[in-house]
């Protein structure tokens, strides 16, 4: 991509958030192939489902989009440029994505309000301004009532709210969210979908799930689903087993 | 939160592994900066006993490095006399004796001659200098004095020989308030030793300025020889030089030093296991804030930054026992001869810079070790 396609927009919105381009990941020296000549591409302002069962390469998929590990093989693009050439994939995470985990994450012995502005650090905010900010991210989750909370004390829902403004804490493009609800119960899982509706929607946030439940993909607005490491846009054919 | 925060809520949430590594850290300083402030203050001590008094060179026989085992014929005086320069020469015996009924022992007693001018130059508070017509009389250094409750025209017995107290003398400092004086020729009497001393005390003419000229006088009585031409066999020393090299200053800087460089790696080791745990305890917790986008460097700021609260913690309290352990000792009489009640400027700076340094550096690897998580591994096993 040169400097003009940038200038011109109109192309510039055609180069995707995240293009994954022929990535694999095998583990304990190839037996495990954790994914397999993946291919993927997710539009800025996407809202997308993994879904697959337990042990295809789900989360192995979503560490490589989140820079936490690298591909044996292939190359993911952010935003055009090849993640094996950033230098400072640390910087990359901290102020471009936003992470929401299963187990939520929280550090034990920091109040929400602590745990919302430790990616802070990394960003250009003050003493003051981090509070401010996490205490307006606390808000818009509704959890400004249980800021000086440490996380034991929350309900686990609550918890994963937290998490969440935790994610938005250096408004990132991305939100990565590795199955977001598979701890909580119906009800405030449902408050985290709304959640996550809400950012999509009204901020624009590009949004990257995994989950195992139909419902929870149907709020995505596109679904991919992942078996034995391999990824295919359909979901596969009843009663056939993966792969 | 400031980054400073998130240290000390680590540091806050095992207080009592805290509190501990804290105490070990201040003993270590405590030992450092109270050894060291005493060698310190010994080798100063003796310093000032010849400085005060205008000694300028101090002439022992060759081959010992201590007063108490240098003998040397009183009778030399006249020859050290003739040398080029010197002023004045004063003979003067030292004897650690014990007094009383032998509840106070190891005290030094010196034995200046009768009209000279060693026993002159002493500001006495009490009662009465020593006169040369006196006999089996003690001057006693004013710790002393208070500390065997005596007063002058007592009596006092020295090595079982009764002496009278004539005065107390205002000392130049802790160690010497704690010595006596007595006249040449009592000492000698009393420790059978006749016509000996065991050191010169020199003092150059005005007009000997620098250092110099002093090592020259020096080598002059060194190079003294007796009628025969059999030489003397002489060592001849300026004060300072003579204070620093003694093996007792020698023997005190080497073991306060010895033993300091022993608590300081003791607390490394304490430093080490300590930021070493809980960096294990904690590899979910980093793994997390690498995965938040933490830099490696951030990491490892947080976790030096731990080690360095807790030694600095441990410094500070450290000096604080040491005040306290030093001024103890000062008031135990078998101590307070070579201990002075203050803490040496010297011996603080050592004692806390090394337990900071011992601080950072055992919490080098646990450091590095805690960057090294990545975030991925740390977040698998859920
Ligand atoms: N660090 C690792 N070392 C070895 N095998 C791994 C590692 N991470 C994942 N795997 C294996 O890769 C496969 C995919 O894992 P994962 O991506 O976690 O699955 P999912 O998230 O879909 O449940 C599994 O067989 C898993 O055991
Ligand atoms: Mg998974």
């Amino acid at each position: 991509m040169n400097e003009l396609e940038i200038s011109l927009g109109s192309k510039a919105e055609e180069t995707p958030l995240i293009h994954v381009d022929h990535v694999s990941r095998h583990y304990d020296d190839g037996a495990v192939k954790a994914l397999d000549d993946v291919s993927l591409t997710v539009r800025r302002g996407d809202y997308l489902a993994i879904m697959g069962p337990s042990g295809s390469g789900k989360s192995t998929l979503l560490n490589l989009l989140g820079a936490l590990d690298r591909p044996d093989t292939g190359e993911i693009f952010f935003n055009g440029h090849g993640l094996s050439r950033c230098h400072d994939l640390d910087h990359f995470r901290a102020m471009t994505l936003g992470f929401v985990f299963q187990s939520f994450y929280l550090l034990p012995t920091l109040t929400a309000l602590e745990n919302v502005q430790i990616p802070m650090f990394e960003g250009p905010r003050g003493v003051r301004q981090r509070v401010e900010h996490a205490r307006g991210l606390l808000e818009l989750v509704g959890m400004s009532h249980r800021s000086q909370s440490l996380p034991m004390k929350l309900s686990v829902g609550e918890r994963q709210r937290v998490a969440i403004a935790r994610a938005l804490a250096n408004d990132p493009q991305l939100l990565l969210a590795d199955e977001p609800t598979g701890n909580l119960d119906s009800k405030s899982g449902a408050l985290v979908l709304d959640l996550f509706d809400c950012l999509h929607r009204e901020r624009g946030v590009t949004i990257v799930l995994i989950t195992h439940g139909a419902e929870v993909a149907a709020r995505a607005g596109r679904t991919v689903w992942i078996c034995d490491g391999h990824l295919s846009e359909s979901p596969p054919a009843r009663g056939q087993s993966c792969g | 939160m400031r980054f400073a925060d998130v240290i000390w809520n680590n540091l806050r949430q095992r207080p009592l592994r805290s509190v501990l590594t804290i105490a070990g850290i201040a003993f270590a300083v405590a030992s450092v900066v109270t050894l060291v402030s005493i060698a310190r203050g010994y080798v100063r001590s003796s310093e000032e006993y010849y400085s005060s008094r205008g000694i300028d060179i101090v002439v022992m026989r060759a081959g010992v490095a201590e007063r108490l085992t240098s003998t040397l014929r009183e009778d030399y005086a006249d020859l050290l006399k003739s040398v080029a320069g010197v002023d004045d020469v004063d003979g003067s015996l030292t004897e650690m004796v014990s007094l009383g009924d032998g509840d106070l022992v190891g005290i030094p007693l010196h034995g200046f001659r009768s009209g000279g001018t060693g026993i002159s130059q002493f500001t006495v508070i009490e009662g009465r200098g020593i006169e040369p017509d006196d006999h089996a009389a003690v001057l006693l250094g004013r710790n002393l004095a208070t500390g065997l409750q005596a007063s002058p025209g007592q009596k006092l017995s020295i090595e079982g020989t009764s002496f009278t107290v004539v005065g107390v003398f205002q000392p130049a400092n802790a160690v010497e308030g704690n010595t006596a004086i007595a006249s040449l020729g009592d000492l000698q009497h009393l420790m059978d030793r006749p016509a000996q001393v065991s050191e010169f005390h020199i003092r150059v003419k005005s007009e000997v300025s620098s250092e110099h000229n002093l090592r020259e006088i020096c080598q002059s009585i060194e190079a003294l020889a007796d009628p025969t031409g059999q030489p003397l066999g002489l060592k001849a020393l300026p004060t300072r030089q003579f204070v620093s090299g003694s093996t007792e200053s020698k023997l005190m800087t080497a073991m306060a030093y010895g033993t300091s460089f022993i608590a300081i790696g003791l607390s490394l080791v304490g430093i080490l296991n300590t930021v070493w745990m809980s960096v294990l305890e904690r590899t979910r917790d980093l793994g997390i804030l690498r995965a938040l986008g933490w830099s490696r460097r951030r990491v490892i700021r947080m976790i030096l930054g731990e080690a360095f609260s807790l030694s600095a913690c441990g410094a500070l309290f450290g000096v604080i026992i040491a005040k306290l352990a030093i001024q103890g000792l000062s008031m135990i009489d078998a101590a307070r001869v070579f201990v002075r009640p203050e803490l040496d400027g010297l011996a603080i700076l050592i004692g806390g810079l090394s337990a900071v340094v011992s601080g950072v550096l055992g919490a080098a690897y646990p450091a590095w070790r805690a960057a090294s998580i990545s975030a991925a591994g740390a977040l698998r096993y859920e």
